[in-house]
């Protein structure tokens, strides 16, 4: 018996593995019949055999090949029989070969059915065991802690003991409100497979050292669960990207308000320049004409003195505009040695935010080599987003918009941060006129953009200077000397 | 006597314009320029001038022409610069380039008329003393050889004694040429004519 379960199992293990076709399946149905009929003469002195012995022969057949050799296989074991055997009439024999190739053909369909239900287990236990695989070094990386139904902790995957700073064994059957602030078992109750809704925003992790923990939680409720296994919650660290969005955030608003100080400090300067003009001129003409006046003689000396009245209160007038610039800029610049590669590099998630609004390529090429200067560290950024935003204007809605900032060391006499832009670039007669304050080309815009950069630039003792770029539009080029002298 | 320019540079033609009123009034002569580089482009003849420039122009700003102006080796210009935008290291910078004065506007103009008196009278000076001592060399060079080895010698305080071994000949001839000397030099004392010696030599590089 031992025998045939190991023939059997050695027969289904090779039927799972190949099935012979073209002249392989038709030779072995051949000699499969043959050996057969080899078999059956051997066992000839023990007694009478029909088809009996002929059935292995339509096992293998059907076991190893297909529907043809197996009809083969039969027809040629009725034909052998027929010629072999004896019989006594021809009703006799016809029954008994029609019986065969009935039980032949029963026996071969079970065997394929067989067959086919074996090479799908087989194939089903080999997907489960590469799934298996997947979910095992997912497991690994993944935070993943199994809960019971009353929230208490049965196991942790070694990421998630690493999340919390704790051994598993230490944590298991402890309640998962310990790791987690806030998380009570109620959340299990009536908790669908899903994010977990945290009573505020994120959940906050316990850490033995204190550090802050920033989760998003996602529930599983096990199935049928074993073991009282309940839930399985899957944990997403959000503690490096909120303190980067934060920190983007942060930089955003400290760049808005500094916008806002140095628009007010640039609009405070033009309107001083400008008003400062007529009221010099308005001084020295009054000047000189209480000098001719007072050479009429006496009625000349009161209108003289009434004159030197009207000078003072202009000379006033100048004084309040002064004070009022010096207000509103800025003042002193807190210089310190910065690397350009690293202000321009912060910039990256504004600069992204920017590209993606405007659906505009923001290229950087910044050169870390040999890029140290004295710069205000947010001045110089403030600087560079006002020129990249420009940049931008000038190329968005054009074909193929791409803004390229580029930097480089120029040895001793300072680092070079050029912005530049495809788009269609500005008009030489405009060269000149476009850094002065009030000065746009924009529909919306008050055009202190660049003589804000321009103020920013000069303060570092630098030069903004604009030229036509290789890619077609405009150029700006920050020249940031090494070292200067910080009045 | 050479009577001084004041060329006043600045694009607000306001400000030009009175400055230019203000400075003739005074009894200056003056000119205005509308921009640094219409200046640059003819610059006037004079040797020595005083400039007023403004800061904040198109083109040419006022820091650019201080440059320029510095660079030329046969003028004497100094300049004041005035500026409605004051920015503190800038003047700082100027002034270390050498400009006599940073006004910021507006600016009262008994200030400015002091600022620009000064300068013409440092100017004034220059040219005199420049004056004096080519007439010195134009005196000089009346003399004879014979006569300049007496003057070089009385110069530096030698007697008629020491003077006559030196060059080999008797006092006597030497009191001759002694008095030629003074009257060629006009020189009333032997005092004015040792004054007219340290005088005398290179002048100044430009007046």
């Amino acid at each position: 018996m031992t025998g045939a379960r190991a023939a059997a199992g050695k027969l289904l293990s090779l039927a799972t593995t190949r099935t012979y076709r073209g002249w392989r399946a038709w030779l072995l149905a051949v000699a499969s019949v043959l050996a057969c009929f080899a078999a059956r003469a051997a066992f000839e002195v023990f007694g009478q055999f029909f088809y009996l012995p002929l059935v292995p022969a339509v096992v293998v057949t059907a076991m190893l090949t297909s529907r043809g050799p197996t009809a083969l296989a039969i027809l040629l074991a009725v034909a052998g029989n027929l010629a072999v055997v004896l019989r006594e009439g021809v009703v006799d024999a016809a029954v008994n070969a029609a019986l065969f190739i009935f039980v032949g053909w029963l026996i071969a369909e079970v065997c394929w059915a067989q067959r086919r239900v074996h090479r799908r287990s087989v194939e089903l236990a080999r997907t489960l065991a590469s799934r298996n695989a997947v979910l095992d070094t997912v497991l690994a990386a993944v935070p993943v802690v199994i809960l019971d139904r009353e929230g208490r902790v049965r196991r942790l995957t070694p990421a998630a003991s690493g999340l919390f700073g704790v051994v598993g064994e230490a944590a298991a059957g402890r309640p998962f409100g310990d790791l987690v602030h806030g998380f009570t078992p109620g959340h299990l109750e009536g908790a669908s497979n899903g994010v977990l809704e945290a009573p505020t925003g994120l959940w906050i992790g316990r850490r033995p050292d204190g550090e802050p923990l920033l989760l998003s939680l996602q529930m599983g409720v096990v199935p049928e669960a074993a073991e009282g296994d309940y839930a399985a919650i899957c944990m997403t660290d959000l503690t490096g990207v909120e303190t980067a969005t934060e920190r983007a955030r942060d930089l955003d608003a400290q760049l808005n308000r500094v916008w806002r100080l140095n628009s007010l400090g640039e609009m405070a300067a033009t309107l001083a320049h400008e008003l400062n003009q007529p009221l010099s001129a308005a001084t020295i003409y009054m000047h000189a004409s209480q000098r001719d006046i007072e050479r009429t003689g006496l009625m000349g000396q009161s209108a003289g003195r009434t004159l030197e009245l009207a000078k003072a209160q202009v000379l006033r007038a100048g004084k309040i505009i002064r004070r009022m610039r010096d207000l509103l800029t800025t003042g002193t610049r807190e210089m310190e040695e910065e690397r350009v590669s690293s202000m321009i590099e912060d910039l990256g998630p504004s600069f992204a935010l920017i590209a993606r609004d405007s659906a505009v390529e923001i290229r950087t090429d910044i050169d870390g080599i040999d890029d140290i200067v004295r710069a205000e560290r947010i001045q110089f950024q403030q600087a560079m987003i006002n020129l990249v935003r420009n940049a931008v204007d000038a190329v968005s809605g054009r074909p193929q918009p791409v803004v390229l900032i580029t930097g480089r060391s120029a040895g001793p006499d300072g680092y070079h941060v050029t912005v530049e832009d495809s788009g269609p670039g500005i008009a030489s007669d405009q060269m000149e006129r476009i850094f002065q304050p009030m000065t746009t080309t924009k529909s919306a815009g008050m055009g202190l953009g660049l003589s804000v950069t321009r103020t920013i630039v000069e303060s570092h003792g630098g030069n903004l200077a604009v030229r036509r770029s290789d890619l077609g539009g405009a150029a700006f080029a920050v020249e940031l000397p090494r070292e200067f002298e910080d009045a | 006597m050479i009577r001084h320019s004041v060329f006043i540079i600045d694009d607000d033609a306001a400000v030009r314009d009175s400055l230019l009123q203000l400075l003739r009034g005074e009894g200056l002569r003056a000119r205005g320029f509308a921009s640094a580089a219409d200046f640059l482009a003819n610059p006037p003849e004079d040797r020595s001038a005083c400039v007023i420039s403004d800061m904040r122009m198109p083109g040419i700003d006022g820091a650019e022409l201080v440059r320029r102006l510095a660079a030329m080796p046969d003028r004497n210009w100094p300049v004041i610069v005035i500026t409605g935008h004051a920015d503190v290291p800038m003047a700082v910078q100027l002034m270390k380039a050498g400009i006599i004065d940073f006004i910021e506007k507006p600016f009262d103009p008994v200030r400015m008329l002091e600022t620009v008196r000064g300068a013409l009278e440092r100017l004034d000076d220059i040219s005199a003393r420049n004056e004096q001592r080519l007439e010195v060399d134009r005196r000089l060079a009346l003399l004879t050889p014979r006569e300049r080895q007496v003057f070089d010698a009385l110069i530096e305080g030698r007697s008629n004694k020491e003077i006559a071994l030196e060059l080999a000949i008797s006092p006597r001839t030497v009191e001759i040429f002694r008095s030629k000397v003074m009257d060629k030099m006009q020189a009333d004392s032997l005092s004015a004519l040792v004054r007219m010696g340290l005088s005398a030599g290179p002048a100044d590089p430009v007046a």
